[in-house]
């Protein structure tokens, strides 16, 4: 596999702040982030009337009926998006050693922009699961939640208005264990500079884009010294860039203990791994579960692939009962991050109004209507 | 089931006394020597609220103290010295520095006299408002290893490596533990969190070690949750959980997340145990050192600190000195009268511990 992505470099077209793009061979050079603006698209096209082309991956189960009500309700924003839908295949594709072909993967780094929906990852030995084949070979180092609490939908938490941002690539999920003699296991947990500089780059970027006005980085460095240490370096050397957001940092079982007794503390929080699995999952349950949770994955060079991370429910898969607010939040997200924030708006207050009036809710929101009314309903409130 | 603190209240509702009497063997009450560590920030006023109440119920414990500081490079011999004589200690918390180069004085206790078992019992107190009820959850987290090992090292300047160990026999006498400890308090689910789609080799085999035990303990079920959806269950259906047993991480932001939910770390005993020694502290361990604010005030919690020390009279075999203790801080949490800031009240410590020394009977 590697050397057929010797055989065709490509080229990747970097910004600079002063617009000029900068190329570097994918690989050979690693770009230098503190000159550029590594994290958004140039957006000249949309100005001349000019559609943004957008990957969508529907999915298994539910996911092509809840991509249907986002192109829907994309259409009735009229929102300049061309999709150039793609699906997984088949058979496995030796060039990416997983069902995800090397086309749709070309696609998305092409277009820099993804939705992806639901995908059940199929049983078996010789692949790679899909989400890994996804974040391996699109560089996806950050995972960021945006969790608010959804006016109209009642949980035992309220005004909750905080974004997770998790470090995507390394930390404990290297996968790098092995046994050393029977009965003793050692698992390695790596941090880089590199990798924790990158994704506090992305916190306080993201911070400063969406008028957040705090970064609260977690960690256990009072135990694991080094490691989250050096997370922690990197993060106050980020921090001191932007003087003029508020930066602090929390101890991992203090912040759990915090969020659940009072959610509305935290604004933005960049967290390795481990730590971000776990606090982003836990924000999803303060909030109404996955369901309801938007979440986007950034990329290198400013790609952005955002995706709904429930599971692709079989059981009512084709029955038009699926929940699409995951979905469609997660289109806001992208909408948001390719700089389109009025049309992101205008939907994200449609969906919340939606929900807030209570006529149209799916069986899950404790509703009765199908996918198709509530998608109408969203469509209307536009 | 009978969840939260119901069921103790209603054994000790029967005249202030057990049922069947509980019958000593001569001598047992001989004053007994317990270690005692106050600790750093509010833990020597909590842990001087412990001893009041003591001294006040004239309970068959004295205390001897030993006063060591989270900034002390290790934990002084004599104070190891003398909770292995002792058996039995009872400590505040100790602050770690946060990214230097002393290593943390609790992990090092507890590395030292082997205590592997880290037990925090969150329950709802009746009278205290917290956003969920019926929470009962015993966390019992293994202490000794895991992300804890402290074995780290920098490979080439900008990447840092971090080893987490898990072993079998560890693994092992943790669960043998929870499930001991299931049977002999007539719980009815263990549930093992982990993380084993990702860690497959690691978590595995912590999986594999309580499976193992399990299979001994058919009365008990048994299940496992991964620890991103225990987490997300934790805050919206905490009445699931029974028993959870843990590695070393997950125990602490599980413990803590519970301790949160069923009304602050605060109010949540729990001890540490090995085979021949057992620390009692505040249960979970966020906050335990307090902040500078609460300590100027005199306005630290005792509670959590008083029903640890009631745990601790449990495991000296005085239930008698127990139920009454436990009693009268339930009481008074219950009143709400004498809250201290974190229960929503605005108390100080003293105010605490002399209406608990007052409602004991």
């Amino acid at each position: 596999m590697a050397a057929a992505r010797g055989a065709r470099s490509f080229l990747r077209t970097v910004l600079r702040r002063d617009g000029k793009p900068l190329n570097c061979i994918d690989g050979l050079t690693a770009p230098d982030y503190s000159g550029l603006l590594p994290f958004t698209r140039q957006l000249g096209s949309v100005a001349n009337g000019e559609k943004i082309r957008a990957t969508l991956f529907p999915g298994d189960g539910i996911g092509p009926e809840i991509a249907e009500s986002v192109k829907q309700v994309f259409k009735a924003a009229d929102v300049p998006i061309d999709w150039d839908e793609q699906y997984v295949g088949t058979e496995i594709d030796p060039r990416t050693g997983s069902f995800l072909t090397w086309e749709s993967l070309e696609s998305v780094r092409k277009n820099g922009i993804g939705l992806k929906g639901p995908m059940a990852t199929p049983i078996g030995k010789g692949h790679r699961s899909l989400n890994l084949t996804l974040r391996k070979e699109l560089g996806l180092y950050a995972n960021v939640r945006p969790c608010y609490s959804l006016p109209g939908y009642k949980t035992k938490y309220d005004g909750v208005n905080l974004v997770t941002i998790r470090e995507n690539t390394e930390g404990e999920y290297s996968g790098l264990e092995h046994q050393v003699v029977r009965g003793v296991v050692e698992s390695l947990k790596i941090i880089t500079r590199q990798a924790s500089s990158r994704v506090a780059e992305y916190a306080f970027h993201y911070a400063k884009t969406h008028g957040r006005q705090r970064v609260s980085a977690i960690h256990k460095a009072n135990i694991m010294k080094k490691t989250d240490g050096l997370f922690l370096q990197c993060c106050r050397e980020v921090a001191e860039k932007y003087p003029e957001i508020q930066y602090e940092e929390i101890i991992i079982d203090n912040c759990c203990m915090m969020l659940v007794k009072n959610p509305t503390l935290f604004d933005v929080l960049v967290m390795p791994n481990l730590y971000g699995d776990i606090i982003s999952d836990l924000c999803a349950g303060l909030i109404g579960g996955l369901g309801l949770t938007p979440s986007c994955n950034i990329g290198e060079s400013g790609l952005a692939l955002a995706e709904a991370v429930h599971g692709s429910a079989p059981d009512i898969a084709g029955k038009n009962l699926a929940n699409p607010t995951a979905l469609l939040l997660s289109a806001v997200t992208m909408l948001r991050h390719l700089g389109l924030q009025e049309k992101a708006d205008q939907i994200h207050n449609a969906i919340l109004k939606t929900i807030e009036e209570g006529k149209y809710r799916t069986g899950d929101l404790g509703g009765k209507s199908s996918t198709t009314e509530y998608t109408n309903a969203v469509c209307d409130h536009l | 089931m009978r969840r939260g603190a119901m069921r103790v209240m209603e054994m000790v509702r029967w005249n202030g006394r057990r049922g069947v009497t509980y019958m000593p063997r001569p001598g047992d009450g001989e004053a007994r020597a317990v270690t005692m560590i106050p600790g750093d920030g509010i833990g020597p006023l909590v842990t001087g609220a412990v001893q009041q109440v003591m001294e006040a119920m004239h309970a068959p414990i004295f205390f001897e103290t030993f006063h060591v500081s989270g900034n002390m490079t290790s934990v002084p011999s004599d104070v190891i010295d003398s909770i292995r004589k002792n058996k039995v200690c009872l400590k505040g918390g100790l602050a770690t520095p946060v990214g230097g180069g002393v290593s943390s004085l609790n992990v090092q206790l507890r590395k030292e006299l082997d205590l592997f078992a880290s037990l925090v019992h969150c329950f709802t107190l009746p009278g205290l408002p917290t956003r969920h009820d019926h929470v009962d959850i015993v966390v019992i987290r293994e202490n000794t290893e895991g992300e804890y090992s402290g074995l780290e090292h920098e490979v080439v300047p900008g990447v840092v490596e971090s080893l987490k160990v898990i072993t079998k026999f560890c693994s092992e006498r943790i669960a043998k533990y929870a499930f001991e400890y299931a049977y002999l308090n007539n719980r009815k689910t263990v549930t093992a969190v982990h993380k084993a789609n990702i860690m497959k080799l690691a978590d595995g085999l912590f999986l594999e070690s309580c499976r193992e035990v399990a299979k001994k303990y058919p009365g008990i079920k048994y299940n496992e949750i991964i620890v991103d959806n225990c987490c997300m269950q934790l805050v919206s259906k905490p009445e699931q959980f029974d028993v959870m047993v843990t590695p070393n991480l997950y125990g602490n932001l599980v413990a803590n997340t519970a301790a949160g939910i069923a009304g602050g770390t605060g109010v949540m005993p729990g001890g540490n145990v090995g085979a021949e020694h057992a620390v009692f502290e505040q249960g979970a361990s966020a906050g335990n050192v307090g902040n500078e604010k609460i300590l100027v005030q005199k306005k630290a919690n005792p509670v959590a600190l008083l029903l640890s020390s009631a745990m601790m009279l449990r495991h000296l075999q005085f239930p008698s000195f127990a139920d009454r203790l436990e009693q009268a801080v339930i009481g008074v949490i219950k009143e709400g009268k004498y809250r201290t800031k974190d229960l929503g009240g605005d108390s100080t410590t003293q105010e605490v511990v002399d209406a608990v020394i007052e409602k004991l009977d």
